[in-house]
């Protein structure tokens, strides 16, 4: 039987001959040819505002699911879920009964005013829930779509085209600025520019 | 084409590459060719023992090396030798995102001069002579001549495999320190205290996973595994993914698992079910690549090929196991896993025609590419090292060595014994090619190769906060107990660990099944054709309801030998199982349901328990919670990806036949514990006893409420249900304390149905509490030892050869400390079937070996369904099930001791060689849970590592002042030694002979009487 080892070798090397001398132009003197990462989203904040306008309501609100003519009533901050008191749904741990909170930040006391709130212990449960700029990754979206992972909630969108999972995906692919934090402007991600609950912007 | 053609081959690649690379130069050694990368690796001796089971091995000549390209003419520097002065070791670099810094595990003697920045103090010796972490920062230009930082530095424990953190978090790494569990284990105990723990072969100090801050500080516990984590790295996704070395009764390999970094969420990524053994040295592939989603990691055997074996790539993203799908959008008939190479490699012992990898590390520059240690195949031909290549068939058939015994395997004239020179080189997955980047020098070893490349920085999942409610989680947090809610145990995957195919007939009388079943909905995407129908089960008016077999959880805890302990194996039994602690109990709603606190920070294990206090299955991994930590189940043993059975509309439903006041809970998708915990949260508390009442079925609306049950050890209603001998305190059962006075106990008029007045026959049973010559109580070792099978045309016992010992072929004994296919214990146990006079799940064969007295008045044969009472049958299905251990804490048994003064350093010198060459060649080895010889027969593992060889022959020991009396000597000693070698005249270690006095003399060292 041939085998395809001393083949595939040589000719490997017989390419390097040909293509063996590459250029250079970073740091490390890598070739161009090369497709180096461009760098992360680590240490980008998720907007705070457009939380609590666009995703919290998601959470504690019912969600209807039609599975096979079976329609079931789903809400992500139940008592058998992400209950903050009652739930055992791991590290997503919400509030349901958090009121609005004004999103002015203009100082670092107003900030850590604003971080001692119900309100932030949802955002902050949430954003931990995610993958900043990468819905594929994030478990905020994946659990509920059962998307190769487990969730004890079950299924809870049906698809990838309810409103809901879009706002989220918009708020997890429009990270603030590195230079920000959470509280950074985030009026660009309301259609009104405006943040507030009926203007969230989606993909 | 065969071998010779292709090392001819290969040498004429490598010739043309090294033409091809001496065309390019710029006026100096270095040269550019496209794709190649800057790597860092380490250089090591081959004299290194390199086992999946060694947590830390090392040898003296180890270093870290940097070449400026992935290219064999590059320019390579030693970065180290200024620390390790040849003398020290060196291994797992791994680069920062940016590719700027190398953070490394270095180990070097405190007689080494070199010094270190440590503080104020600015030349610090810089050798401990333990492994700690360090960091080289390269320089802004060129590779030398950085600053070196060292971030940890130990002088009793060992830390090694860092990963940088996001972020500048700090580092997560892998150690001997156990900073928690070495208290915790104590705390457990009641005692105070603290002790290290040894790995499941009672050989090394268990390295679990630990975090640091960058400077260092903050050291924190994140994984309580009995055995080694290793390996760990993070995902894109910020979780740390590592190889875990699962090692729980039959269970004995290395599964990819994924953690948090502050611990939680700890879950089997992949390879628990999956063919091959030992998957180490996971990573993730190029997310923007063709395999987006894949891991790729080697895969080999538990011992014995220098932690080399296949190349694997695994799509992690559509299969939990190599034959389990994620779910029904994965076309059939595909497989999670395969090797990478066009040729296989060997991934056990033996002959590899095409080579071994190690330590894999895929590029994440668009290329497929995945650097790799790479050894050639060698071995040895009467003593002289020659490529496989040169072999004759004959010659390779001989290194199949798994049916030779040792002479046969020592007379051989080939040896798989070569050292181990891996090289690093660079596999190309799209092309199918393999090119060399480094050779080390003879002597030596390059793996572990880590490309300077800057790559994404994963996410950073953020620390967790404290729980608002200081009633609650956060009042857990100091309590040191986490929340384990289990949504349905009847929600089972494939394997069926909570399915029909666990119960009897006596399970579910009355019942035409025992699990109601249904379809589940299409939309679900479950690859299970049916599954439990939750709706009937919950239903007290529904028949379903009443024939639910699950009725308790047995929460039981790990209870880790100790370092330094000697006669621990003696102290531990004839069982596969180390010992165990039961934590308590709990009932288990008809909807298969329970929720509870359990304590964090130590390895978990959960039982289903029918009705009779009987484990339905075995747990044969342990699960952990952090203080604080609240975690959903969906199953027992449920499909690893998909959504919970008892979610959606199952969850919500309420039966019109419950009572009121539990259907009248607010709040969506509870199941039927977290229903009950909201009225009462005590019912989270674990409990002592076996108590169930029935909360649910309302008889005024059709309910039939299931009958209730009470176990006790004492406080029965009726008295003559209470154990009458010493119960267990804090879950430990002994066997001389707690088992054996059941047997003793006088029963019956005159004693007549008193268990040793018929039961002391030595040729049938014997169950009196007299000294076996094991040291043990004869009554244990007739109930856990199956007497030999006799072969019938030679009326001699009959032998068997498997991994090179002969072995005795025994029968089945009374008491199954196995767990094949997790099947609880107890119910596989003829003793139990006999004593709770049913037929469990011991089988045919067993029932023939030990049928069950049939009951008569002459002559007097008592039923012994009856003898037992109502607690001493809870009890000894309990010590059945935990795994028929001689002790449960090490602490208690007689003849376990700490010793203080056999020497280590007089060990590595004086016995370590003997043991190497007399038992090590191939009898006691670490073989993994894919081979069929039983780890109880042969647990003296062996693999070269002082440290674990030192710990497991302690384990060896149980009288220092007899010498001769303990395994170690009298076993060797002894013809035959194995039992089985009926063909053997002279002993391996022959008593009064030069070897078997050095070992003497070092065991009766540690005599103070």
């Amino acid at each position: 039987m041939m085998r395809r080892w001393p083949r595939t070798w040589a000719a490997a090397a017989a390419a390097m001959l040909i293509a063996g001398c590459g250029g250079s132009g970073n740091p490390l003197d890598n070739p161009e040819s090369v497709d180096n990462p461009t760098g992360s989203v680590t240490g980008q904040k998720l907007s705070f505002a457009y939380f609590q306008y666009c995703i919290q309501p998601i959470l504690i609100k019912d969600l209807p699911i039609n599975i096979n003519g079976t329609v079931s009533t789903n809400k992500c901050a139940s008592s058998g879920c992400h209950d903050s008191i009652t739930g055992t749904g791991g590290a997503l741990r919400l509030t349901a009964g958090v009121t609005d909170v004004a999103v002015t930040a203009a100082t670092e006391a107003d900030k850590e005013l604003l971080r001692a709130t119900g309100m932030y212990r949802n955002y902050y449960s949430s954003r931990a829930s995610a993958v900043v700029g990468s819905v594929s990754q994030s478990n905020l979206l994946n659990k509920p779509r059962v998307l190769g992972v487990l969730h004890g909630g079950g299924l809870i969108f049906l698809d990838g085209t309810d409103p809901n999972l879009k706002l989220m995906e918009y708020w997890i692919t429009h990270p603030m600025p590195k230079s920000g934090d959470e509280f950074s402007d985030s009026s660009g991600m309301f259609t009104t520019g405006v943040p507030g609950p009926t203007a969230c912007r989606d993909l | 084409m065969n071998n010779p053609q292709r090392v001819a081959a290969l040498a004429i690649a490598t010739t043309l590459l090294g033409i091809g690379l001496a065309g390019c130069g710029k006026g100096s050694d270095s040269v550019t060719v496209e794709g190649d990368v800057p790597v860092t690796y380490v250089k090591r001796s081959t004299a290194l023992s390199q086992n999946p089971t060694d947590g830390m091995p090392s040898a003296p000549g180890g270093d870290l090396m940097v070449r400026e390209k992935s290219s064999p003419s590059a320019p390579e520097y030693n970065l180290t030798s200024q620390f390790t002065d040849g003398k020290g070791d060196v291994s797992d670099p791994e680069a920062s995102y940016d590719g700027k810094k190398i953070v490394f595990a270095m180990t070097c003697p405190t007689t080494n001069t070199a010094t270190i920045a440590d503080g104020s103090n600015l030349a610090a010796p810089a050798c401990t002579g333990k492994w700690n972490i360090w960091e080289y920062t390269l320089p802004a230009s060129g590779m030398t001549g950085g600053t070196f930082r060292r971030i940890t530095k130990s002088t009793s424990a060992n830390d090694a495999d860092p990963a940088y953190l996001p972020a500048g978090a700090g580092f997560v790494f892998s150690s001997d320190r156990q900073t928690t569990s070495k208290t915790r284990q104590k705390e457990m105990l009641g005692e105070t205290g603290e002790y290290f723990a040894l790995d499941e072969y009672e050989r090394e100090r268990v390295m679990n996973l630990h975090t640091m801050k960058d400077d260092g500080s903050d050291i924190t516990q994140i994984s309580v595994n009995q055995s080694h984590d290793r390996n760990p790295v993070v995902t894109a996704k910020g979780e740390i993914m590592f190889s875990r070395w699962e090692h729980v009764g039959p269970k004995n390999r290395f599964a990819i698992f994924t953690v948090k970094p502050d611990g939680t969420n700890m879950f089997v990524r992949y390879g628990a079910l999956s063919a091959g053994n030992s998957f180490l040295h996971p990573r993730e592939m190029d997310p923007k690549g063709p395999y987006k989603g894949f891991l790729a990691s080697s895969l080999m055997a538990l011992s014995r090929t220098h932690e080399g074996g296949s190349l694997m790539f695994i799509d992690a993203e559509n299969y939990a196991e190599d034959s389990v799908r994620a779910d029904t959008s994965v076309a059939t008939g595909g497989n999670g896993q395969r090797e990478a190479t066009a040729h296989a490699l060997n991934q056990n012992r033996g002959l590899s025609e095409y080579g071994r990898i190690t330590s894999p590390y895929p590029l994440w520059d668009g290329t497929d590419r995945v650097l790799v240690g790479y050894r050639t195949c060698t071995v040895t031909v009467n003593g002289v090292i020659t490529l496989c290549a040169n072999l004759t068939p004959a010659q390779k058939a001989s290194l199949d060595t798994e049916n030779m015994t040792d002479e046969q395997i020592a007379d051989n004239e080939v040896k798989d014994n070569a050292p181990a020179e891996y090289a690093i080189w660079m596999f190309d997955a799209r092309k199918q090619t393999m090119t060399v980047v480094a050779t080390p020098p003879a002597g030596y070893m390059y793996t572990d190769p880590i490309a300077l490349q800057p790559r994404d920085e994963p996410n950073l999942i953020p620390a967790p906060l404290a729980d608002e409610d200081s009633s609650g989680a956060a009042d857990r947090v100091t309590r040191k107990v986490g929340l384990i809610e289990v949504r349905s145990v009847y929600d089972t995957d494939g394997l069926g660990r909570m399915g029909e195919g666990m119960l009897v007939a006596s399970d579910k009388e009355g019942c035409d099944k025992g699990i109601a079943l249904t379809t589940p909905p299409a939309a679900l995407k479950d690859t299970r054709a049916q599954v439990a129908d939750l709706v009937k089960m919950k239903d007290p008016a529904d028949a379903a309801y009443g024939c639910a077999p699950a009725r308790f959880i047995r929460a039981i805890r790990a209870v880790a030998p100790p370092s330094s302990g000697m006669g621990v194996r003696s102290a531990i039994g004839e069982t596969e199982f180390e010992q165990q602690q039961i934590l308590g109990y709990a009932p288990i709603e008809p909807d298969g349901s329970f929720k509870l606190e359990v304590p964090a920070d130590t390895p978990i294990g959960l039982a289903v328990v029918d009705a009779k206090g009987r484990g339905i299955q075995t747990h044969l991994n342990w699960i952990q919670v952090r203080p604080g930590e609240k975690r959903t189940c969906d199953g027992c043993h449920s499909p690893r990806r998909g959504a919970s059975l008892n979610s959606g509309t199952i969850a919500d439903t309420k039966p019109a036949s419950w009572k009121a006041a539990l259907a009248a809970v607010p709040g969506l998708k509870l199941t039927m514990a977290g229903r009950r915990a909201a009225l009462d949260p005590t019912v989270l508390n674990l409990n002592t006893d076996m108590v169930y009442t029935d909360q649910w079925a309302d008889a005024a609306n059709g309910g039939v409420p299931r009958a209730p049950i009470t176990i006790k050890y004492t406080g029965n209603t009726n008295p003559a249900d209470n154990l009458q001998t010493a119960p267990p305190t804090r879950g430990l059962i002994n066997y001389p304390t707690h088992i054996q006075p059941l047997w003793d106990r006088v029963r019956g008029t005159g004693g007549r149905d008193t268990c040793t007045t018929c039961h002391s026959d030595p040729a049938k049973l014997d169950l009196r509490s007299t000294i076996s010559g094991a040291g043990r109580l004869v009554s244990y070792q007739e109930l856990l030892v199956g007497d030999p099978v006799i072969d019938p045309a030679t009326n001699l016992p009959k032998f068997r050869i498997r991994d090179g010992v002969p072995e005795v072929e025994r029968g089945a004994a009374l008491v199954e400390t196995m767990s094949g296919n997790a099947v609880g214990m107890a119910r596989s146990s003829r003793l139990g079937e006999i004593m709770f006079g049913e037929t469990l799940k011991a089988g045919a064969e067993a029932a023939l070996t030990h049928p069950t007295p049939v009951a008569s008045t002459a002559p007097y044969v008592p039923d012994h369904s009856t003898l037992l009472n109502l607690a001493e049958k809870r009890l000894i299905a309990e010590w059945m099930d935990l795994g028929g251990q001689y002790y449960n804490n090490p602490f208690d048994a007689n003849g376990v001791r700490m010793q203080a003064s056999l020497s280590e350093d007089v060990f590595v010198r004086d016995v370590q060689p003997i043991l190497r060459s007399t038992c090590a060649t191939s009898c006691h080895q670490a073989t993994g849970a894919d081979k069929a010889s039983s780890f109880n027969r042969n647990r003296f593992v062996l693999t070269g590592s002082a440290e674990g060889d030192y710990g497991v022959t302690l384990s060896m020991i149980s009288d220092a002042c007899n010498a001769s009396s303990n395994y170690l000597l009298s076993k060797p000693s002894t013809v035959p030694h194995p039992a089985g070698n009926v063909t053997q005249t002279a002993a391996l270690l022959p008593a009064g002979g030069t070897n078997y006095n050095k070992i003497r003399d070092w065991i009766a060292s540690g005599c103070t009487p």
